[in-house]
């Protein structure tokens, strides 16, 4: 027996606004309602003499209407959707038109996962065109290697440090396929024009760099998993199918955060998840070009997914790839969060593992959120703190969300400031 | 975590290898490893990547106070829908934010909706600012005491009266409205303790906030008003004082009038002084406030029926339908008659103002006010086509109208002519704002039914807003 969805589920699904206006002005225009534990259907009388046939695939989700909107779920399904969750909808036999929809549902389904096995070998790049690239990468990074070197030896004092110092050198490493560390040099300047403490924080990315340089030569000593990571920091591409066949972790992933940002047109979803039995920590992230249209819709925050992910290979694997969902979501609740301590170490974990990474994700429970003269912080209930960071608006909102009790924070740790991206009440789960 | 060995090391990369070289002993990693760099500036960029990723790594808590907490509010939480629905409304600035607010009242928002709130408060007019503080409520004002940004928002506590004592004007007429509202006497009483230190433009701007509240504590002071060297002050108090038909004032002005008129049979004679005595001077008498009449005397007449409490003019076992069926001579008519218009409105006197509507037919928006709804709907039913359509006498009438009146402006208006003009527009959105939502379908085919462009604008318009309040309204139920 399934569920019906709460309004912010509905909310999470609707194209725009004004669709939900528009489905709610449709709840007393249902006929031949009905739900299976898969789907739910009914008829809708619209302006024509014959209805529309609207039909929700609850485990997609996937919709299917009669009506000619090009929304999608359409005002139809929406209405749907609240019809079930305000009143109820009988549990009958599923007419012929569900069937058959979710049979050929299912059909493609099967066709496209066969056709991603069959055409796996085939997708293997060419080995040639592999060792160029390694070339080609490996020549770019001697030259980076060289110019750090060179900056170094001159003196960070010496050497300017406007946009175009790094434009040219960040060039290059475009050039040579390292876009991971082109957009490392870009984010420099910045840094050099905003932090009175340039020197220290210019000198560890230089450092890191340095690293990641020495890391790609060494790679056939190091370990699979930490080449990967090499591999990603330097921005070379992973496949997804190559993820999706690696074995997957099944679990109830907590569904904590989704962050949607836009940098150039490209938009960047971003979706925190933590295991409930393995504790591990994952995000998906999805791009979308022109608009924040994803393809699928993002796993709705405060439910918990039964499915499968599939990580990508890394040292300390947090990216991946929503797989197999087993059973529909449930409500989450409050979700358990850890103390200062345990965050701390992951973190230490993680970059103890791959000594690249920026941040790593944390769920802090029963932390206060502080603001005074000395900046804000997250407070635990004997006092201890970490400096909260992120923007202006972000931290105002989690304030305003906890009213100076404990909440439970979701956002990511970077060594230094917690970047909060979600935040649970004792009843209200608040996005930042 | 000690910084002294990234310190150290930035130091030396600052300088430049070639002229310094680097201390890795003070790292906290400098025993860790042995760096197999030849080149001293690949090894110091070794050395500093390990340090960085250690002291990253080693970060720990630091000690810090909780602070205070916010406090609790009871109300229950405003529905999902609703909190959409506002953030809706609030973006287009809709007509129906009023009448939303209105129904919200005991709702508190959603503490997600708080910051947006404040934000938007900041930025919209007076209008809707109170609502918006409110629905915020006590976590609003926790939050809002806390950032500067939101400091306009946070209401002075009357007790805090360092604004009042020591403010600019704007911040001192805030305090002192909120006082107003607040408690009306300590707000009059505060101010006349300073009107006598106060500027003219301050004792105008602060007289005129004694307009919201008005009652018998605000005498005192507007007498010694009426005193005041400045003219603008004086007019304030002459027409605040124009609202106490209970005061000294009043009764100056009642023997005026038992002085002055006389009934003679079924016609009501006026003699006015010239020159006016002193008295009647101070009381504002001799002021033209509004348009012109054609004689001084008439001036005077129209003043005196403003100002003077409107049982002055009943004598003993009459009542106000036979003063109004008087006759009255050609000079004084109009002005009579606008006098009593204008105090109907300033005493809201419900007797009055539907004797004035019995013998005019119609009266204007601000008496309409005052006239019972019961006494509007039992007229309105009677009217038809164009009287029906009268834009003050409807504007009186509080939503919901009773089905019958509604379908009958529907039907008035689904023939009356100009359905382009403003005047059309405004009673088809006053329709749409007061209409019970039953309206909504017969707009709705009102709109299908007419071969007029315009009509079908407006009736489909009018009937959306009847659908989005009906929505709106459940939505807070």
């Amino acid at each position: 027996m399934t569920t019906p969805w709460s309004p912010a589920r509905i909310a999470a699904v609707a194209p725009d606004p004004s669709s939900l206006t528009a489905a709610r002005g449709l709840a007393g225009r249902w006929s031949a309602t009905g739900r299976s534990d898969r789907a739910l259907w009914g008829l809708c009388r619209g302006s024509g003499s014959k209805p529309y046939t609207t039909t929700v695939d609850l485990d997609g989700p996937a919709y299917r209407c009669s009506c000619p909107s090009r929304k999608f779920p359409c005002k139809h399904a929406l209405s749907l959707l609240s019809v079930w969750s305000t009143a109820t909808v009988e549990e009958t036999d599923e007419p012929d038109f569900v069937v058959e929809w979710l049979a050929g549902r299912a059909e493609k389904a099967a066709a496209i996962a066969e056709a991603t096995t069959a055409a796996e070998p085939a997708r293997t790049p060419d080995p040639a065109t592999a060792r160029r690239r390694a070339e080609r990468v490996s020549a770019g990074l001697d030259d980076l290697d060289r110019w750090l070197g060179d900056r170094i030896r001159a003196g960070l004092g010496s050497v300017p440090h406007n946009r175009d110092a790094y434009d040219d050198i960040a060039a290059r490493m475009v050039d040579a396929q390292a876009p991971g560390v082109a957009s490392t040099l870009r984010s420099l300047p910045s840094i050099v024009a905003t932090d009175p403490d340039w020197p220290a924080r210019i000198l560890a990315e230089y450092g890191r760099l340095h690293l990641l340089v020495r890391a790609y030569r060494a790679a056939d000593t190091l370990p699979e998993p930490l080449v990967r990571s090499v591999h990603t920091h330097l921005g070379l591409p992973t496949r997804a199918d190559e993820v999706r066949a690696l074995p997957a972790v099944r679990d109830e992933w907590h569904v904590l955060a989704v962050r949607t940002t836009e940098d150039g047109r490209v938009f960047t979803r971003r979706t925190w998840l933590r295991g409930r039995t393995t504790r591990r920590w994952a995000t998906l992230l999805e791009f979308a070009h022109g608009s924040a249209r994803f393809e699928d819709a993002a796993p709705l925050v405060g439910t918990i997914v039964d499915a499968d992910l599939h990580f990508y290979p890394a040292a300390a694997p947090l990216r991946a790839l929503l797989g197999a969902r087993h059973r529909p979501p449930l409500p989450l609740g409050s979700p358990p969060g850890t103390d200062l301590d345990t965050a701390l170490d992951e973190y230490a974990d993680a970059l103890a593992a791959d000594p690249w990474i920026r941040t790593w994700p944390a769920l802090l429970a029963a932390v206060v959120p502080t603001v005074g003269d000395d900046g804000w912080f997250l407070v635990d209930r004997d006092g201890r703190a970490l400096p909260l960071g992120g923007e202006s608006d972000t931290r105002w909102r989690l304030l305003a969300a906890s009213g100076g009790r404990p909440v439970t924070v979701c956002g990511d740790w970077d060594g230094h400031t917690v970047t909060a991206v979600s935040v649970f009440t004792d009843d209200e789960e608040v996005a930042l | 975590m000690s910084r002294d060995g990234i310190d150290s090391l930035a130091s030396t990369a600052l300088l430049g290898t070639a002229r310094a070289t680097a201390d890795l002993a003070c790292a906290h990693t400098a025993g860790a490893v042995g760096f197999t760099d030849d080149d001293p500036a690949l090894r110091l960029l070794s050395a500093a990547a390990l340090e960085a990723t250690f002291l990253a790594g080693a970060t720990v808590p630091v000690p810090r106070p909780t602070g205070d907490v916010a406090p609790v509010d009871d109300r229950p939480v405003l529905p999902a829908a609703a909190a959409e629905r506002l953030r809706g409304l609030l973006t287009v600035g809709s007509s129906l934010l009023d009448e939303w607010f209105a129904a919200a009242a005991r709702f508190r928002a959603p503490h997600a909706l708080v910051v947006d709130l404040l934000d938007k408060a900041l930025v919209v007019g007076e209008q809707h600012r109170d609502a918006m503080v409110a629905l915020a409520g006590p976590r609003g004002a926790w939050v809002a005491a806390r950032n500067p940004r939101w400091a306009p928002l946070v209401v002075p506590a009357p007790s805090e009266d360092d604004v009042w004592l020591h403010g600019t004007a704007a911040p001192r007429r805030r305090w002192f409205e909120k006082l107003r509202e607040h408690d009306p006497a300590a707000a009059v009483t505060r101010l006349t303790r300073t009107w006598s230190s106060e500027n003219a433009a301050t004792r105008q701007s602060l007289l005129e906030v004694l307009g919201r509240r008005t009652g018998g504590y605000d005498e005192a002071l507007l007498e010694t008003a009426l005193d005041d060297r400045s003219s603008k002050v004086r007019e304030t108090a002459v027409r605040l004082l124009r609202r106490l038909p209970e005061s000294a004032f009043g009764r100056r002005m009642t023997q005026r009038v038992h002085d002055w008129a006389r009934y003679d049979g079924a016609t009501l004679t006026l003699t006015v002084p010239d020159p006016l005595d002193a008295s009647a001077i101070r009381d504002g008498l001799g002021l033209r406030l509004g348009p012109a009449l054609p004689t001084a005397a008439a001036h005077v007449v129209r003043s005196l029926a403003a100002s003077a409490p409107m049982s002055a003019w009943c004598p003993p076992a009459t009542t106000p339908n036979d003063v109004l069926a008087a006759t009255v001579s050609d000079e004084f008519d109009t002005a009579l008659r606008a006098g009593w218009n204008t105090a109907a409105a300033y005493h809201r006197n419900a007797e009055w103002a539907a004797a004035l509507l019995r013998r005019d037919g119609t009266v204007g928006a601000h008496v309409a006010g005052s006239v019972p709804p019961d006494v509007l709907v039992t007229h309105l039913r009677a009217a038809s086509g164009r009287t029906l359509l009268d834009a003050d006498l409807l504007g009186a009438l509080p939503a919901p109208w009773p089905l019958d009146v509604a379908q009958r402006v529907l039907t008035a208006l689904y023939t009356a002519g100009a359905p382009k003009s403003r005047q059309f527009r405004a009673l088809t959105e006053l329709l749409a704002h007061r209409a019970p939502f039953e309206l909504a379908e017969l707009c709705a085919d009102a709109a299908t039914r007419t071969d007029d462009i315009d009509r079908l604008h407006r009736f489909s318009s009018a009937a959306d807003t009847l659908t989005h309040r009906r929505i709106l309204h459940e939505e807070l139920s």
